[in-house]
């Protein structure tokens, strides 16, 4: 018997060796699940300040223009770059202009590395995301108790907005989808038919129009950011604009397979009028509430007057700053500036840049054409220095208070030219004899969001994705179209935008053609890389924009790390758009859906041409 | 071991010589003196072995090289040779005077035992499916990780080593290929002294011996852990005797095998320009000069037109290693001991940069030790007691943020970018003026000259005891045990991160003047001029730390008992329980298993044999209920058809078994994800920020993945069919088993739903794959004289099939990937290039592709890839890509062994092969320049690309291989196509060796050592394989490189005492 105790004893002691923490046999060893962090829906709708943190989520995952983390459109890239504005010289297998749209690479069966690089991958971007917990937080809104009748329609306003945002977005992108009209749960029959044209055209208005009367027309400073009146009208007006359009509002089919999810499929001139009621609607409401306007030149020295510096700050003020008065729509998913680094690194690295053909539409200053044969290579008979005003010894002085502008002021804000000062204070490194210049820059860096200073992006950023001066000449747009040529208010909105700059009015007596084309140009001055250009290139069915031959400019600075004197030449860009300039097809103007969509057969449907 | 053998072996003699007596007596002939020496299969001599005439007691006992001499009646009689650990042996004299009497170990036959799950068996007894391996082949191998000596050692695992990196060159094991969707789901269940451990912690000089459990009646028992197979390690223990001491010294060298090579400087230039040719660039600014292509042509100015191999410049011919071990063995009745203790250096490839002052290289450095107690506590109670570790530091260079330095090595960097060292400082680039405008300048040392090192510790610490105590009191044959084990792991991470460092640029004299001379000016003042930059370098200090613990616990009845001489039973009822601390996710919550194990097994007269087993055995990632806990049975026949009586008749079969096993076995590892059963809820995820200026934000939430209350286990039906026989005096031994599992339930996101739901779907049991194949194993061993040689040879084929994965049902048949192996490629099939007759010029003057042709959604031009239109549809784009290729794991893996032996000298190679297996490269590696267009040159592009006639830099090649040189079009030339799809099958002489086994001599006598062994050995010594680039086993998916694997050469000393 002892010696079984001893035996005992040991086994227990060996037991107690592996078991110094409490030891629980059978199911009881196994973990259990740990308990929620989280909230439940209870829980979160009991209080409409935490609802509002699920309507956030609706907002972080609406579209964002700026190159970052959350959105990987392009494969990094800035939409502007598969414009006649821009040349993208990235090349790494993720970079989507060279890979998919300059090559012609683009396919609805794209996988691995090269899938991502699209301007829109359906499926993919984060519209239905937004989409989702919009609907979230619709559906659970009402259970919320106590709750201000009027505060919680203004969120559900907010919520409608930020859907019909998501929906203009895809609509832009790839005509009708499939519209949800809740969150899906797992467990559903998953069959959501794609929405025609005009189907989804409505749904986005309808949802404006029914946001619009519960949202205030401006918000205070510290709600800045949050869906207005202003936002819902200005979008219902873009939309309406791009549908009016004449690719898709005509009855000439833009590629012989669009059907009815990707256009009208006839002419209707009620389409313009629409439009045009909707630019009154904003037009009233802004007349009776104020509140917006486009943000005007200060003059820095009294003595001088104004100078073509203190435009260029205005318009800047527009695009940058979350306070301005411009800002209609405005997404900031983050308060870190290094955002806007991405911008700088896209050129630092890779040598991508702006096309002479767009600098060269920049008027001089004061509003005269700037010659698209401008002789570049002679001196001699430029009537004025293309870019500044040299000083007596004939260089540009590299400090702000000494340069003088001799074009647009705009130019400067969206193209870093040579000489100018570009990030943090030094020359522009876009000149070919810059020790860092990059293989293929066109000659033109990128300026807007990379900015002179260091100092210049202090400020948290955002993605303006409206502004005020967008729907003015919306607006403009609007009545020249449904009025059959330009009113005087057309042209008062038109001339507001480029009075603000310093540029004169547009010359009056213009055909309605002539008028559209001066907004169009107008459009490629005041918006350069906000996500403007392509969709007028698409809306309009600019072809000349997609096969054009993009030219560069070739310039020499007298040093190889801070030059102030230069010697242009025009170039031939490169990389050039083979696919576009020899064979182009319309069904560029829309995105390919990628085939598995379509093959999960739930009632997606392909875009014409893919 | 000798003294043992000794002693043994004497009494085996004695005991022959008794159960002789009552033999016939021989009838008077004319006597015979005959000579002879008793060896073992490697030439060595057993030493006092019985040597006895047999049917008398007349016997001797060899001496110490193995010799005898014994008198025989006639020719007619019979010498049985026999010695404890060999297989007795019997030689008919004949016309024989001198006689070699080759002794089989007897770890090699039917009668040895094996370790099988929660116990042990003999070979003739097993009905499963299971392999195991000799721990000679353990020990000779210099390798650091005991993964690397399983290829081709084998059938039925198959392995993939892919990278050389001291401390971290580990192979990939498969058991039977792969029978999940996934490879990472497919990994087999490890476990070294009956508790989970990784395979790396053990000295390969411990292991007694590796059990690979393959079929369903083997690894039922492991339940929901077992269905990727199970490989079980036992490490060695004393046997009672005095001291034995071995020591064991490996020292070689390692030397990099299959770089991937760069081009040289005047190649880059051409190239460079042929390039930008193609491209249509017209600058001049952006071509090498023709002065400059000159230079790099005739080395006229190394300085500045350099042409630097960065390998041969920063990587080493051939680094140390070696490995050492000692260990004690012996003991009482009472107590019984091994004691090892090992040490293992490898130092890495790297070449010191003179201006660095801390070592900038790879190393490892382990040490193991352990010390395997058995006690003796009373008549029926024994005591396992198990402590062992090791202490690691593995030390690696840190690169900055850009990748590591293979990748910039091997891919990046240009010949002509530095000169290397020149006074004894690093040159990052030469001037900018020396080269073409907008040419990055690559070097091989960028990110991580200066850049600091990382050195991490790693301890492990694990203790196991059993204690067993039989109850034969109670009834015969039955005993219980109980088995705790703790283990414990603590590593630091020291990282010394480095910045700073002083560079130097060389630059003429006239272009730091500024001059503005052209270079063919006489004036031009071509001084070289060192340019200094950088900053004094730092290295900042951190470190982290890394915590790991488990135990396990185990408690058992056996019962094993023998009925009237024929009926064998035994059982097993086991109950376990795991917990593992620490784990990646939800890391304060500790990981646990509980099981229960059943096995019962009955034999009749060794010929019929039966044995039933199941686990019982639960997971927490499933819901308690129904689905949480799982029981898997098997059950397995074997007959033993040379034990029948009809088959004794057949002198030349020594063995013949029938085997067939069938049973379910459970994976619940699917996605890796813990408690997948729980429902997601709302968490902060972040803010979004309202308001003008910098705030915090308004928080926001986000909702979890639902959870998936009904999710359970994955299932392996798995059925095994097997052969085993011997024949002809055991010489020839055949191993064959056929194979074939059904896995379903396997654990998946499904694919099928829209995308637009915008929402994450649970995992579920959906996946189906079956996964069959067969594995055969042959070998002959015999002798001629004192030459003896032991050849066999192994193959394992294991292919799967995808059943079920819900796939998006695919737009053309050939894009579907269910019905086909897993790990296949969505591939382009390449057909050629384009050549200029493809194309003719429009009225515009633009070049265009002959009409008649299919069009590629891309614009090409000659010496681009033609692919082909698939889909019939005139267009090659997405659409025309299908499923090809093998996976990326070998189908068939070949293994053969050879061995030789005379008279203390032995060989011995052993041979892998592997087929039916696919790489595709890199991205970068398709990439002419890379995929920034201005990186390396690989030389297979220098050697094959197709270059156009009229171009003004280099000679043409119109009849090249591989594509142009261009940056438009790579997209278009690198993309996923059976162009850059290699057959990376591969014959490899994995090992060979060559020793010399000193005998006893009065020499070693004096110095007390039994047994001294010299030998040579070489490791992954030649490679036959249409993979060109690198080698074929090492990555081609990865696109930061990796480090070479290496092939070694090693001397090493084996001292027993």
């Amino acid at each position: 018997m002892k010696k079984h105790l001893q035996i005992l004893s040991i086994a227990l002691l060996g037991a107690g060796l592996v078991a110094c923490e409490s030891l629980k046999l059978g199911d009881a060893g196994l973990s259990k699940a740990p308990e929620t962090s989280g909230a439940t829906v209870d829980t979160l709708f009991a209080t409409i300040k935490d609802a509002d943190k699920v309507l956030t989520s609706a907002y972080y995952y609406l579209p964002y223009g700026l190159i970052s983390d959350f959105d990987s459109k392009m494969g990094g890239d800035f939409l502007e770059s598969i414009t006649d504005h821009f040349i993208s010289n990235k090349h790494s297998d993720s970079d989507g202009p060279n890979n998919l749209y300059y090559s012609g690479g683009l396919s609805a069966n794209l996988t691995g590395s090269y899938a991502g690089g699209e301007n829109y991958r359906f499926g993919s971007e984060k519209d239905y995301t937004a989409i989702r917990y919009a609907w979230l937080f619709l559906e659970n809104a009402d259970r919320i108790p106590n709750v201000d009748a009027a505060e919680l329609a203004r969120k559900k306003g907010e919520a409608k907005v930020c859907m019909a945002i998501a929906y203009a977005n895809m609509l832009r992108y790839l005509g009708g989808v499939p519209i949800l009209d809740h969150a899906v749960q797992a467990d559903e029959e998953m069959k959501y038919p794609r929405a025609t044209f005009a189907e989804t055209v409505d749904f986005i208005v309808k949802l404006c129009d029914e946001a619009a009367p519960d949202l205030p027309w401006t918000v205070p400073a510290a709600e800045n950011g949050r869906m207005t009146r202003a936002a819902a009208l200005g979008l219902k007006l873009r939309i309406l604009c791009f549908a009016a359009s004449p690719t898709f509002n005509s009855d000439t089919k833009w590629h012989p397979q669009a059907d009815q999810y990707t256009c009208y499929g006839n002419y209707s001139a009620d389409r313009w009028a629409a439009a045009k009621a909707a630019a009154d609607e904003f037009m009233k409401e802004q007349l009776s509430n104020g509140g917006y306007a486009l943000e005007q030149a200060t003059i820095a020295e009294p003595l001088k007057g104004i100078q073509p510096r203190d435009y260029r700050l205005a318009y800047r003020k527009g695009y940058i700053d979350r306070s301005s008065s411009e800002s209609i729509i405005s997404i900031r998913k983050t308060n870190s500036t290094s955002w806007y680094d991405k911008a700088f690194e896209l050129q630092q690295s890779y040598g991508s840049g702006a096309s002479l053909n767009w600098v060269n539409k920049f008027p001089w200053a004061n509003g005269e054409a700037f010659p698209e044969d401008f002789p570049w290579e002679d001196k001699a008979s430029w009537p004025e220095h293309p870019f500044f005003k040299p000083d007596p010894n004939g260089t540009l002085k590299v400090n702000n208070n000494t340069f003088t502008e001799t074009r647009d002021p705009r130019l400067y804000e969206n193209v870093c030219v040579p000489g100018d000062i570009w990030r943090d204070g030094s020359v522009g490194k876009g000149y070919d004899n810059h020790k860092y210049h990059q293989d293929g820059c066109p000659g033109f860096l990128m300026m807007k969001f990379v900015m002179q200073q260091n100092s210049d992006r202090s400020l948290p950023p955002h993605w303006c994705m409206m502004r005020f001066a967008e729907v003015l000449l919306n607006a403009a747009e609007a009545y020249n179209e449904a009025d059959g040529g330009p009113s005087d208010k057309a042209y008062s909105y038109v001339n507001a935008v480029r009075n603000r700059v310093g540029l004169p009015n547009l010359p009056e007596g213009m055909t309605k053609e002539e008028f559209r084309n001066a907004l169009i140009l107008e459009r490629e001055l005041e918006f350069g890389f906000e996500e403007v250009r392509w969709f007028d290139m698409v809306r309009w069915g600019l072809k000349e924009a997609f096969t054009t031959p993009l030219k560069g400019l070739t310039s020499f600075g007298d040093n190889n790390n801070a030059a102030t004197v230069f010697t242009f030449k025009e170039k031939i860009a490169y990389p050039s758009r083979p696919s576009w300039e020899n064979s182009f097809d319309t069904k560029w103007y829309l995105a390919p859906i990628p085939q598995v969509e379509i093959q999960k057969n739930y009632g997606m449907t392909q875009n014409p041409g893919w | 071991m000798k003294q043992k053998v000794v002693h043994f072996a004497r009494l085996a003699a004695v005991l022959c010589l008794l159960l002789g007596m009552w033999g016939p007596t021989a009838l008077a002939q004319k006597s015979i003196t005959v000579k002879g020496s008793v060896v073992d299969a490697d030439g060595l001599p057993v030493i006092g072995a019985g040597v006895t005439l047999k049917g008398t007691t007349t016997g001797v006992a060899a001496d110490f090289d193995g010799t005898f001499t014994l008198t025989v009646p006639g020719e007619t009689a019979v010498l049985e040779v026999s010695a404890l650990g060999y297989v007795t042996q019997e030689v008919t004299v004949g016309k024989q005077r001198n006689i070699t009497v080759v002794l089989r170990d007897d770890t090699q036959t039917i009668e040895a035992t094996v370790v099988v799950a929660y116990g042990t068996q003999t070979k003739a007894t097993v009905t499963g499916a299971l392999t195991s391996i000799d721990n000679k082949a353990l020990i000779k191998a210099p390798v650091a990780d005991v993964t690397n000596v399983l290829a081709g050692q084998m059938p039925g695992v198959s392995t993939v080593q892919e990278t050389g990196q001291p401390g971290e060159d580990y192979a990939k094991i498969y058991i039977r290929g792969a029978g999940s969707l996934s490879d990472s789901n497919a990994t087999p269940l490890i476990l070294v002294d009956g508790v989970e451990r990784p395979l790396n912690t053990v000295d390969p000089n411990e292991i007694e011996s590796l059990s690979i459990l393959k079929d369903a009646a083997s690894t039922a028992v492991f339940g929901v852990r077992g269905a990727n197979g199970v490989i079980i390690v036992t490490t060695k223990r004393g046997d009672a005797g005095k001291p034995k001491i071995s020591v064991s010294s490996i020292t070689g060298v390692q030397v990099p095998m299959s770089y991937i090579t760069q081009c040289s400087s005047y190649d880059f230039a051409r190239y460079y320009n042929v390039y930008q040719w193609n491209d249509g660039k017209t600058d001049p600014g952006l071509y090498f000069t023709p002065e400059a292509i000159e230079a790099y042509r005739t080395g006229s100015d190394p300085i500045m037109y350099p042409n630097t191999q960065w390998h041969e410049l920063m990587f080493r011919k051939a680094f140390v290693q070696t490995k050492n071990n000692i260990n004690i063995s012996g003991g009482s009745d009472k107590v019984r001991y091994f004691v090892s203790m090992g040490y293992m250096f490898q130092n890495g490839l790297l070449k010191q940069i003179p201006d660095v002052t801390y070592d900038n290289n790879y190393s490892y450095n382990r040490y193991n030790y352990r010390a395997n107690l058995d006690f003796k506590l009373t008549e029926t109670t024994d005591m396992k007691f198990n402590i062992s570790g090791v202490i690691g530091n593995t030390r690696e260079p840190l690169d900055s943020d850009r990748g590591n330095i293979w990748m910039l090595t091997m891919l990046w960097a240009h010949p002509t970018a530095s000169p290397g060292i020149v006074n004894g400082m690093p040159v990052t680039v030469v001037s900018y003026d020396a080269l073409p405008d907008g040419l990055t300048k690559w070097n091989g040392w960028e990110y991580y000259y200066w850049s600091g090192y990382r050195s991490k510790y790693k301890t492990t610490l694990n203790m196991d005891m059993t204690i067993t105590q039989r109850l034969d009191f109670i009834t015969q044959g039955l005993s219980a045990s109980l088995k705790g084990s703790y283990d414990t792991e603590m590593a630091i991470t020291k990282k010394r991160q480095g910045s700073g460092g002083y560079h130097q640029t060389i630059e003429y004299q006239s272009w730091v003047d500024n001059s503005g001379l052209s270079m063919s000016d006489p004036a031009f003042d071509r001084t070289y001029v060192p340019v200094i930059s950088g900053s004094e370098p730092t290295l900042s200090y951190s470190e982290s730390t890394d915590d790991d613990k488990s135990w396990y616990i185990e408690a058992r009845i056996d019962y094993k008992r023998k009925f009237a001489r024929k009926h064998n039973v035994s059982a097993l009822l086991l109950y376990n329980q795991s917990r593992d601390y620490y784990p990646s996710s939800y890391g304060w919550l500790p990981y646990g298993y509980v099981g229960w194990v059943g096995r019962a097994t009955y034999s009749y007269a060794d010929k019929y044999l039966v044995d039933i087993s199941a686990g019982y055995n639960g997971s927490e990632n499933f819901a308690p209920g129904k689905t949480r806990y799982g029981l898997f049975p098997s059950g397995s026949i074997g007959w033993v058809v040379s034990e029948e009586k009809f088959m004794k008749k057949v002198p030349w079969i020594d063995f013949l078994k029938l085997r067939a096993s069938v049973g379910l076995v459970g994976n619940d590892q699917g996605n890796s994800k813990r408690f997948m059963y729980m429902d997601g809820v709302w968490n902060e995820a972040g803010a979004y920020y309202f308001g003008v200026n910098k705030s915090d934000g308004v928080p926001r939430y986000e909702l979890g993945t639902p959870g998936n209350r009904g999710v359970t286990w994955e299932t392996a039906l798995k059925s095994n069919v097997g052969l085993d026989f011997d024949l002809f005096n055991y010489r020839l031994h055949f191993s064959g088993d056929i194979f074939y599992e059904h896995r379903t339930g396997i654990l998946i996101s499904p694919k099928s739903l829209p995308s637009i739901i915008a929402t994450s779907l649970p995992n579920m049991n959906l996946g189906i794959v079956d996964n069959r194949g067969y594995e055969i194993e042959l070998g002959w061993k015999d002798h001629i004289g004192d030459f003896t040689y032991d050849i066999n040879a192994n193959v394992t084929f294991a292919r799967n099939k995808i059943i079920f994965e819900d796939e998006v049902e695919p737009e053309y048949e050939y894009q579907r990937e269910t019905g086909g192996s897993t790990g296949r490629y969505m591939l382009y099939q390449f057909e050629r290039l384009y050549q200029k007759s493809d194309f003719y010029i429009d009225d515009k003057g633009v070049q265009r592709l002959n009409p008649n042709l299919p069009q590629p959604s891309n614009t090409v031009y000659p010496g681009d890839c033609m692919y082909k239109d698939l889909s019939g549809d005139g267009i090659i784009d997405g659409r025309d890509r299908m499923y090809d290729g093998y996976p990326n794991r070998p189908e068939y893996v070949f293994g053969s062994n050879w061995k030789f032996g005379y008279k203390g000298f032995n060989l011995q190679l052993n041979w892998i092969a592997a087929t039916n297996v696919s790489r595709v490269w890199n991205a970068d590696y398709r990439i002419p320049f890379t995929n920034s267009g201005h990186r390396g040159l690989l030389q297979i592009f220098a050697d094959n690309s197709w270059i156009d006639n009229d171009n003004p830099w280099a000679p043409g090649r119109e009849d090249g291989t591989l594509p142009r040189f261009t940056k438009t079009n790579y997209p278009w030339n690198s993309m996923d196509s059976t162009l850059w799809t290699v057959d990376s099958s591969y014959l490899r002489l994995k090992s060979a060796s060559f020793g010399y086994t000193f005998s006893r001599n009065k020499v070693f006598d004096k110095l007390g050592i039994s047994s001294l062994g010299l030998m040579f050995t070489g490791y992954n010594l030649w490679t036959l394989s249409k993979m060109k680039l690198q080698d074929p086993e090492a990555k081609a998916s990865s696109s930061s490189g990796q480090y070479p694997l290496v092939k070694t050469y090693n001397i090493s000393l084996n001292i027993t005492f």
